[in-house]
């Protein structure tokens, strides 16, 4: 087994984001948190992560202006992007996640098997 | 004296003579009437009155002539006669001094006036003396005037004073008329300050109905933020309960014993159950609110149907209940919101699922009419009697429960489905029969596709837009130029105009001032395309009411069918 696959999930509720840190070390994955858009994009800036969680709603920038800030660095546009969001997901929602090359949408709460699947699905190829 | 004072009133008309008789015999007079000029000749000379009173206008003897015969009758002519004239013509002063007559009272008469003149004439020495005849030339006739200076001067002075009075009349008429005109005046200024005030008023409602509209739409965004919030709020701390349940289920914090994995279940059910119900209802308020606008694509309703059948696929397995669906050869291809028409399915469906006993049989239908598709779900399940039927589409009804293991309804999904389908022009209704089973049916009304009209002088690009959104299933016109495009605009009123800024002739700022210049293309919406940054100031001052989304060449795919469908989303 080579190196743990390194995992950022943006997420301003704590309490959520621990419980999906345990879930994914649990599979093996470093997990690392960051709590606002800012430290967010910073976080993704300086080391670059195998795949990216995000909420959408948060404090000071949701998880779109992240998107906005990344896609355009070459190195890191290609980073699979999970959306984790307490919203509807309605059509719109959809193809502007889709606009931005997302690869999928959880919404709160998520079911956990299909959540895992698709993390690991990502993380493989 | 008055008492001997015998006056002779010379008058056709009875009313008028009864009149002046008594004002006169009121004031101590004699008088007598006769009914004209003749009577009243023989009445003068068998009884020689101290003054005779007379009308002009009669019959038989006009007042002019029966003075004339008093005033050449020497017994006669020291008797003053007074004529009741109307004075209205300056030939009745002359034919007055021609009849020799000694005084005026014009008609109709102020009886104050007639009585002071009365007792000026009986009181005046009046001798008749013959004088030299005097010719006066009025109006193109000659009249001669034999009366004497002092009659003359008497009856001209009568007539000044009676002009002086009626002057005074006519001034305290005039003051009245000014009187009353300053009165009206009033009254108009009265009224346009009412006028004014009303108008005020009225402006200051309109203010104030504006002011209640911006803040109704104000409390509709709150409402409609107050939704998402809600929803986010909600969801947030349900997904910590049911990742907390979850991990330990799943032995991620230390094993578990049977009974501790039996109430972890149940909890991680009840906590998918309450997800549910926060989704259903965020739904049915949207609907209630007015907030679901349909993201209208092309839609193969055959390849949704069988989506969804497959979704269930596992679920009726389970409780041996058999699926079955019935559609047409001919695929259809539908304007309509994707989601929303697989909502409407999925919540049929898992109704019929749950009141189907094993070995029942739930089929799903689709058949195209004129208009319209009609689609239904049937199920050989539990039946609802007929007093229940009405209430299946209200909120919170569940008829007749029969739940399924570990899944349990809302009590919405029905409500939710009927404002889904009436958002789609559409119908829902259901036929059942108890112990036999349901058929839920609802039709989507076929919208037609929208028009699209590509403006771009690179036949390459306008090529590729069209390629790629026939996908979608619109319909298409090309213009090369910004004048065909106005024209074809005008014309055929496309849904929306795909506008290159950068054209021969009339460039993209320009056509788009056309455009917002015709009533019949001011509303359509505009996606503009260019290859270079667009001055959106320009655009600005042009008035276009919402921003124009921009996109920049190359064209990215996924952003242009993007704005496309949501430019194409109709309130």
């Amino acid at each position: 087994m080579g190196e743990r696959k390194k995992i950022l999930l943006v997420e301003d509720e704590l309490d959520f984001a621990k419980m999906v840190k345990i879930r994914l070390e649990s599979l093996g994955y470093e997990v690392s948190i960051a709590g606002d858009a800012y430290s967010g994009t910073q976080a993704i800036i300086k080391s670059t992560p195998d795949l990216i969680i995000l909420d959408l709603m948060m404090p000071a920038g949701g998880g779109f202006s992240i998107l906005e800030r990344i896609r355009s660095i070459p190195a890191k546009a290609t980073i699979p992007v999970v959306i984790l969001t307490g919203k509807t997901i309605d059509q719109a929602l959809k193809e502007q996640a889709e606009t931005y090359g997302v690869s999928a949408i959880f919404s709160k709460p998520y079911d956990s098997v299909q959540f895992v699947q698709k993390i690991k699905t990502l993380l493989m190829s | 004296m008055n008492k001997n004072t015998y006056i002779l009133i010379v008058e056709d008309s009875p009313t008028q003579a009864m009149l002046l008789k008594r004002l006169l015999t009121n004031h101590g007079y004699q008088a007598f009437i006769a009914k004209n000029g003749k009577e009243a000749l023989v009445s003068i000379r068998q009884n020689r009155p101290d003054l005779v009173i007379s009308d002009i206008v009669m019959p038989e003897m006009d007042g002019y002539e029966m003075c004339r015969t008093i005033k050449n009758d020497h017994s006669l002519r020291d008797i003053p006669v007074i004529l009741l004239t109307s004075l209205s013509d300056p030939e009745d002063v002359i034919r007055g001094l021609e009849a020799r007559a000694e005084a005026y009272v014009t008609k109709p008469y102020n009886e104050d006036t007639l009585l002071t003149k009365v007792k000026a004439i009986l009181e005046m020495d009046i001798r008749q003396e013959d004088d030299e005849k005097l010719e006066i030339h009025l109006k193109d006739k000659y009249y001669t005037i034999t009366s004497n200076r002092q009659q003359i001067m008497n009856l001209l002075f009568f007539t000044y004073e009676n002009a002086v009075q009626q002057n005074r009349e006519l001034i305290k008429v005039q003051n009245e008329l000014k009187k009353l005109n300053e009165q009206l005046e009033e009254k108009v200024e009265e009224r346009t300050a009412d006028l004014k005030a009303e108008i005020a008023e009225r402006k200051r409602v309109e203010q104030s109905l504006k002011e209640v509209n911006e803040r109704l739409k104000e409390l509709d965004r709150v409402k409609s933020d107050f939704l998402s919030t809600v929803s986010h709020e909600l969801r947030t701390p349900l997904a910590i309960i049911r990742e907390g349940v979850s991990l330990c289920l799943d032995g991620v914090a230390g094993e578990t014993t049977q009974p501790q994995q039996e109430l972890l279940t149940n909890a991680q059910d009840n906590v998918d159950r309450l997800t549910r119900l926060i989704n259903d209802l965020l739904d049915i308020s949207k609907i209630e609110a007015q907030k679901v606008s349909l993201w209208r694509k092309s839609l193969n309703l055959c390849d949704l149907v069988q989506r969804v059948k497959k979704s269930f696929e596992q679920q009726a397995e389970k409780m041996n209940v058999q699926l079955k669906t019935d559609l047409p050869d001919k695929s259809i291809v539908l304007f309509a919101d994707e989601d929303k028409v697989m909502q409407i399915f999925h919540n049929l469906l898992s109704n019929a699922v749950r009141y189907t006993e094993a070995g029942g049989e739930i089929s799903i239908r689709v058949e195209e009419k004129e208009e319209e598709v009609l689609c239904s779900v049937s199920d050989t399940g539990i039946g609802i009697t007929k007093e229940n039927l009405p209430k299946l589409f209200s909120k919170f009804e569940q008829i007749g429960r029969v739940e399924g293991p570990g899944y349990k309804g809302t009590g919405l999904g029905l409500a939710i489905v009927k404002g889904l389908v009436e958002k789609h022009g559409g119908t829902i209704g259901v036929e059942s029969e108890l112990g036999k089973g349901s058929n839920f049916w609802f039709t989507l009304e076929k919208v037609p596709f929208p028009k699209i009209l590509i403006v771009d002088d690179d036949e390459n690009v306008v090529q590729e837009v069209r390629t790629l959104l026939s996908e979608d299933g619109y319909g298409f016109w090309e213009a090369y130029n910004g004048i065909d495009a106005v024209t074809l605009a005008r014309k055929e009123h496309p849904d929306l105009i795909i506008l290159d800024m950068v054209l021969p002739g009339m460039n993209g700022y320009e056509v788009i001032g056309r455009l917002k210049q015709y009533e019949q293309t001011q509303a359509i919406p505009i996606l503009i395309i260019s290859a270079y940054s667009v001055d959106e100031k320009r655009l600005h001052q042009i008035d276009i009411p919402s921003a124009i989304p921009i996109q920049k060449k190359p064209i990215n795919h996924v952003e242009l069918r993007r704005n496309v469908t949501e430019l194409l989303i109709k309130e």
